[in-house]
């Protein structure tokens, strides 16, 4: 955990110091003797890297007394299949519109959490994604993307 | 006033509005249910739904679902040992021993019954003190309004973290994400990279949808939600769901105590269901004579706490009603539903639109009632549902997240945000820090920013003004004690885990 919160101590003070950056360069346009829009950003920038240098520093002490033992956990690949089908699926519905994209995102999906029947996943991978573009486009009136057809 | 009272009545019982809060309680009991599954995953499947649904059928189905997804969450934990929401854990301690000794009807009839009253009980509250608290908060000027929302993010972090430090740096980072797109007093454009997208700002229901939604479906791959293989829930048998008058009688104490907890409990934002039945489970034991039969099947140690988290669900309501600040996730997502339909929950709305608040309120009512209805009328089938394949369920979601996120603004853009949100979601859930703050700060932000720059503006920059006033200085006051307090509780808890 102390490894953990090194790793989120590092990450956040680098954002927090981005987000400061950021900050620097937003115009301050504001009458005298009044808050302008930085005021809030600024507020946020202080609390984000006083609170994540605590953290880093918390996480460097914990580090330190930690034992140096550190136990070896196998990565598990699933989560990443599933994250990469997702960008995959998200990148090429809008081009090949919701119901194809969506039958081979379902149809994968379904083998990922386990379903192996051929029939079973070819079927509700086609019933489904389509019932819910049916009902989405002429029930609710919510148009999504059709593709080239 | 009363005229305002008739018509929310009359809108709560439309048939649309009725049918809404009865599909809502059956979803939220099955979502409640299913372990794993929160109420929160259940509402990103009714959410496009409610995007083009009259606000008031919107609202009807979300509260429904919110009061069956309490319920729900006791159902698995008293058959399977396993509390399908945080606040059913204390019910598992009783209910799920009295399942095993072969009642598990009684202890699903006790269950259901103690929701309905403690529901009912903070129904009453709601009603009676939700206009009031509304007229007293008109009187709040601008640095008012930012030290009660200061007092909510404190509030909400302290509990919602196991390190005070994380769950502030989590708040921090959702109101740095409100900060994206046009400034609330001027227009300025913050942080939009020249994105015409990003002007309008990062939409909370996209955020949330991403936030909860792909975490879930991570979490569902790694088969986490096992169910024990002795206790098959399908194959029970559930005679004599309604309690029998000796068990009623046993449940009065319980009930009461855990309905007068949970909906005060409720109102405070942050402090929830799990709290608040765990107070109810404690005190029930310390005041009942045999107090030797808790854990081992006692009526009351599932009454008690069972209307305690059914009442939790009113209590949340008045806050968020009354002063626009959320006490949990899902009143942060009726907000959010509100907005979409042009309506801030707020003092003002009791004023505006007294007739929507109202039926607000009477919506809540009937959810309590249709979730008796169908929890005591479907529940075989209930039970049965609980068995839906995972391989059907995760895919679906995760469709209708793009659909929602997508229903939005019809915008392609919104679905990428969505994904973004849930790489955030899964990188914060690795690095165990909170999400709720996040999310809390992502309703909160824009109020919190407006009122402090009204607030400074009207006094010249003066900072004092934020302690002059009484209303400032008396949340200013609790926000600090709450925040000591969660230092306090974060290092008991700490020192504890170190000894066990």
């Amino acid at each position: 955990m102390a490894q953990r919160n090194l790793i989120a101590g590092v990450i956040l003070t680098a954002l927090g110091i981005f987000y400061g950056l950021l900050t620097v360069g937003l115009p301050n346009l504001s009458l005298p003797g009044t808050p302008g829009p930085t005021l809030f950003p600024w507020l946020i920038t202080t609390g984000w890297v006083v609170l994540s240098s605590a953290l880093l520093l918390f996480g460097m002490l914990g580090v330190r007394n930690q034992s140096k033992e550190t136990e070896k956990r196998s990565v598990p690949k699933k989560p990443f299949i599933v994250l990469i089908a997702f960008l995959a699926y998200l990148a090429v519905l809008p081009f090949i519109g919701f119901i194809l994209s969506s039958t081979f995102f379902f149809a994968g999906l379904m083998w990922l959490y386990g379903e192996r029947h051929k029939v079973k996943i070819t079927l509700t991978s086609i019933i489904l994604p389509s019932m819910i573009f049916y009902i989405f486009s002429t029930g609710l009136g919510i148009f999504l993307p059709n593709g080239p057809w | 006033m009363n005229g305002d009272v008739l018509q929310g009545f009359l809108q709560a019982i439309q048939p649309t509005s009725l049918a809404a809060t009865a599909i809502g309680c059956f979803i939220g009991i099955v979502f409640g249910m299913i372990p794993g599954m929160t109420i929160s995953s259940g509402i990103i499947i009714l959410l496009p739904l409610t995007f083009v649904l009259d606000p008031s059928i919107s609202i009807s189905l979300l509260l429904g679902l919110y009061v069956g997804g309490m319920l729900g969450g006791s159902f698995s934990a008293i058959l399977l040992n396993i509390p399908g929401t945080p606040s059913a854990a204390a019910t598992a301690l009783d209910g799920y021993p009295l399942s095993v000794r072969g009642e598990p009807g009684r202890a699903l009839g006790v269950a259901v019954l103690a929701s309905f009253v403690g529901g009912l009980f903070s129904f009453l509250c709601l009603f009676l003190i939700a206009p009031r608290l509304a007229d007293l908060a008109l009187s709040f000027r601008a640095p008012d309004l930012f030290s009660l929302v200061f007092l909510g993010l404190t509030v909400i972090c302290s509990f919602a973290a196991k390190s005070w430090i994380k769950g502030l740096l989590s708040a921090v980072i959702g109101l740095a994400i409100v900060t994206i797109g046009q400034d609330p007093i001027m227009g300025t454009a913050r942080f939009t990279f020249g994105d015409a997208n990003l002007l309008s700002g990062i939409n909370f229901l996209t955020a949330l949808i991403g936030l909860f939604a792909i975490p879930q479906l991570i979490q569902s791959l790694d088969g986490g939600q096992i169910i024990n293989n002795t206790t098959q829930p399908a194959s029970m048998s559930f005679k004599k769901l309604l309690p029998a008058s000796i068990d009623i009688k046993r449940m009065r104490l319980p009930v009461s105590i855990g309905g007068i907890v949970g909906s005060l409990l409720g109102m405070l934002p942050g402090a929830g269901g799990p709290i608040a039945a765990f107070m109810s489970y404690d005190y029930t034991r310390k005041t009942t004579d045999d107090s030797q039969k808790f854990g081992k099947g006692a009526i009351e140690g599932i009454a008690a706490p069972e209307a305690a988290n059914n009442a939790v669900t009113g209590g949340a309501l008045v806050p968020m009603m009354t002063l626009g600040i959320p006490g949990d996730p899902v009143t942060a997502i009726l907000i959010g539903a509100l907005l979409i339909h042009g309506l801030a929950p707020g003092p003002l709305l009791f004023i505006e639109r007294a007739d929507f608040a109202y039926g607000v309120i009477f919506s809540f009512f009937w959810a309590n009632i249709f979730n008796l209805i169908i929890a005591l009328a479907a529940l075989r089938l209930l039970v049965k549902l609980v068995a839906t394949p995972r391989s059907i369920l995760m895919p679906t979601i995760a469709i209708l997240c793009v659909v929602g996120s997508y229903a939005l603004r019809n915008s392609l853009f919104d679905v990428y945000v969505m994904f973004f949100f849930g790489l955030l979601g899964l990188a914060m859930k690795w690095l165990d820090i909170p999400v709720v703050p996040l999310l809390l700060a992502l309703v909160l932000g824009r109020q919190l920013e407006e009122n402090l720059r009204i607030a400074l503006t009207g006094s010249q920059g003066d900072i004092s003004v934020f302690f002059t006033s009484p209303f400032s200085a008396f949340f200013l006051g609790i926000a600090v004690i709450s925040i000591i307090w969660s230092i306090k509780n974060t290092r008991k808890v700490r020192s504890k885990n170190i000894t066990t």
